[in-house]
């Protein structure tokens, strides 16, 4: 019988690497345990007490721990003693039992996250989904039922934060022009002068004309001096009253207001306060769909129709928004135009086209001689002090 | 019980061993951003627990390594909870926006803030474990904020000069509560301590006054003298300010130390000790801070490494941990830290020491 060789491998794995540990879970005691395989189960025993304890290899979770290095114990628990530990320095043994283990069992790394990346990636797609195709629609639902209490806060909102930095146009007599070219359209619930409110905002570098919810239009000064008839304004009024007319106003704000608070809250985990307390900074970069403008040039055309006053109007105005041939940004203007939410100039015109159109009404009269002629500002001590650069850039961008 | 006095007691002197590199947290910090993107930030959840178990598993003591079983899901799960709260409050005070309404709402938020760190703490202290054995921090997370408040109101009548006496009260009134397992930790309160963090508290106030008077004076010489001659006071002036306060933040981490006891037997308890030197901190703070200002932000995994480093290198546990006997804690552990989550979001040191 040949004897065992007195220096064998076990020899210097004793000398050499660590003795692999154990913790019970209910105590902090240090137990040195020795460990070996037996088909499916592995005997932990200690080798200064009487301790021994099995566990399923199937019922054994390997815990991450960092990146693996020489010096690191692999560490296992147990799901039937959730606290127990073993911090295995034998490497033979924790790559058997690493083999046999389940894919679910290696708190690993990578099978952590291609299973949570995995759902992540499918809730955010839903949620983008949700967020830009099904929340829209729900604005639009939802838009005509948006209580008053809201939309006059938005607008005394809009009013103080946006409008502060311009001046607002003093002058009665073109807002009583405004105001009869909006009645002659006869639209139902514009017919008196109570009904609805023109402001004039002295703005001499952009061609602008908004609503909001509250029956406020606002209408910039230079607008109206490029305005070539009496036509052309009204067209431009008709078509923003068509905005409020199907609730687009509040519709943006809803759509607007919904995926910018989902956005913040989930992607910076930080509170939508920020984009609700500065609703009128939201406001400012509202924008229409392009069905929205569809929606509101058609309200247009049949108002203009049957009106005294002629689409030439609004083919007049949108010829002067073409992109200038020849200019060198001719093709980025271009490009922008379409990519706008807005369709583009060339559409529209080519759609106003379709339709009968009736000769001008009123061109060269001193009726758009007294609109054209401007207005005087407030008066000094009701203007405001300074102009708001960051405010106007907005403003402009709208 | 162990005295609180200074006697002398030859203890066996302790230090946790780090062994993380700066490479695997660079890692662990891209992998997590890239994730965090593609998901919409849903995955920082899942991001934020790996970086605290990976960092977890790399600190150890007395040989064995410190173990976080905190989960992304627990952490996902308590913000779930707690966004509608948050957009029902928004949502009320963006539409009736009444004065008081206003004041209730950013009271209760700063209110569960300092209730939430509570929450986090207690979470992270619950799911990190030594030798199987997790921590525990006790007490009800609005009476702590509720504490922190009364120490906030009387630090302001007070015009700061209770500052000294609120800091190691509230450090008291949290490690009081906390125990490891079933040991428990033993703040003393020493008058001592306290008047040695009110010296530094009085140079602190000289020295910020001294350095603002002598930033003023350079900004106003700017016309008098030339500005080449007040440049290099208001940068006196300005780098005075910043480096007042650390002589007092060493103090407080010092007596905080040694007011600490782990463990209430006469025979086995330890001690805790700072070497943290003025210079050091000062060092060290300039060091972190050249890193996140030259790295445009990159080098935060740096900074990680390194305050876990500044850490493990200045922090000292007088006692024998052989013979440490200690039980599992008591009870559940606690639930997810979901208020913490969203007022403070901490990484790296913060994640394990709270």
């Amino acid at each position: 019988m040949a004897l065992a060789p007195l220096w064998d491998n076990s020899f210097f794995l004793c000398v050499f690497m660590k003795p692999n540990l154990f913790f019970n879970g209910e105590n902090s005691d240090i137990h040195h345990v020795s460990l070996s395989v037996v088909h499916d189960v592995l005997i932990i025993k200690s080798s200064q007490s009487a301790l021994t304890v099995s566990w399923a290899i199937e019922d054994m979770i390997l815990k991450e721990m960092g990146n693996l290095k020489k010096d690191r114990p692999f560490l296992f628990s147990s799901r039937e003693t959730p606290y127990a530990r073993l911090h295995c320095f034998d490497l033979d043994i924790a790559n058997e039992l690493i083999g046999r283990m389940h894919r679910s069992q290696k708190e690993e790394w990578i099978n952590i996250n291609y299973k949570v990346v995995f759902t992540l990636l499918i809730l955010a797609t839903l949620f983008l989904i949700g967020l830009f195709r099904g929340w829209p629609l729900f604005a639009e639902k939802a838009a005509p039922y948006l209580p008053q209490t809201i939309t006059d806060y938005l607008q005394a909102e809009l009013e103080e934060d946006i409008l502060s930095p311009y001046l607002m146009c003093e002058d009665d007599s073109i807002k009583k022009h405004l105001k009869a070219i909006i009645k002659d359209l006869k639209i139902k619930g514009f017919e008196k002068d109570d009904d609805f409110e023109i402001v004039v905002i002295n703005h001499y570098n952009k061609v602008n004309a908004f609503v909001l919810p509250g029956r406020k239009i606002y209408v910039y000064t230079k607008l109206l001096k490029q305005a070539n008839s009496v036509d052309e304004i009204a067209n431009v009024l008709a078509h923003e009253i068509g905005h409020l007319h199907h609730f687009h106003t509040n519709e943006a704000i809803i759509r607007e207001l919904g995926i910018r608070t989902s956005i913040q809250l989930i992607v910076l985990g930080i509170g939508g306060g920020e984009t609700i307390s500065k609703l009128g900074a939201l406001m400012n970069s509202l924008s229409y769909s392009r069905e929205n403008e569809r929606e509101a040039d058609a309200f247009m055309i049949n108002v203009i129709q049957k009106s005294p006053y002629s689409l030439n109007g609004a083919v007049d105005f949108f010829s002067k928004h073409l992109p200038k041939k020849g200019k060198n940004d001719y093709s980025i203007a271009w490009a922008a135009e379409y990519l706008s939410t807005h369709p583009t100039s060339k559409e529209r015109i080519e759609h106003f086209k379709t339709f009968t159109i009736k000769p001008y009404f009123e061109q060269d009269s001193e009726r758009l001689k007294a609109i054209k002629k401007g207005c005087k500002p407030l008066p000094v001590g009701k203007q405001p002090i300074e102009r708001n650069d960051e405010k106007e850039k907005q403003t402009n961008k709208k | 019980m162990p005295h609180s006095d200074q006697t002398k007691v030859s203890l066996k002197k302790n230090k946790f061993s780090y062994t993380g590199s700066a490479g695997e947290i660079f890692k662990i910090f891209l992998i997590n951003i890239f994730l965090s993107i593609i998901t919409l930030g849903i995955y920082s959840f899942w991001g934020k627990t790996k970086m605290r178990r990976y960092l977890a598993s790399v600190l150890s003591l007395g040989g064995s390594r410190l173990e976080y079983t905190g989960t992304g899901r627990e952490i996902f799960m308590g913000f779930i909870k707690i966004v509608p709260f948050f957009i029902v409050a928004v949502i009320i005070i963006a539409f009736f926006q009444h004065p008081v309404l206003i004041f209730l709402f950013y009271a209760t938020l700063g209110f569960m803030a300092l209730a939430g760190a509570y929450a986090g703490l207690k979470y992270k202290a619950s799911r990190t474990t030594w030798r199987g054995i997790r921590g525990k921090v006790e007490g009800s997370i609005f009476k702590y904020a509720l504490f922190r408040v009364k120490w906030i109101f009387l630090r302001a009548v007070s015009f700061g000069f209770l500052i000294p006496r609120a800091d190691l009260r509230t450090f008291e009134y949290i490690l009081n509560k906390s125990h490891i397992g079933n040991m428990p930790f033993k703040f003393q309160f020493r008058e001592e301590s306290l008047k040695t963090l009110f010296r530094k508290h009085l140079q602190t106030i000289f020295f910020s006054v001294v350095s603002f008077g002598a930033m003023i004076s350079g900004i106003v010489l700017i016309d008098i003298i030339s500005p080449i001659l007040a440049l290099p006071i208001i940068i006196v002036g300005f780098l005075g300010l910043i480096v007042s306060r650390v002589p007092y933040h060493v103090a407080r981490v010092h007596e905080q130390a040694r007011c600490l006891i782990l463990g209430s037997s006469k025979d086995l308890h330890f001690r805790f000790k700072s070497t943290l030197s003025t210079k050091e901190f000062v060092k060290f703070q300039v060091k972190i801070m050249c890193l996140i200002i030259f790295t445009l932000g990159l080098g935060i995994p740096l900074v990680i490494h390194q305050n876990m480093k500044f850490f493990v290198e200045h922090l000292v546990i007088g006692g024998d941990l052989d013979k440490i006997q200690i039980k599992q804690a008591s009870g559940v552990p606690e639930g997810n830290e979901g208020i913490e989550d969203i007022f403070t979001g901490d990484d790296g040191l913060g994640a394990l020491m709270g």
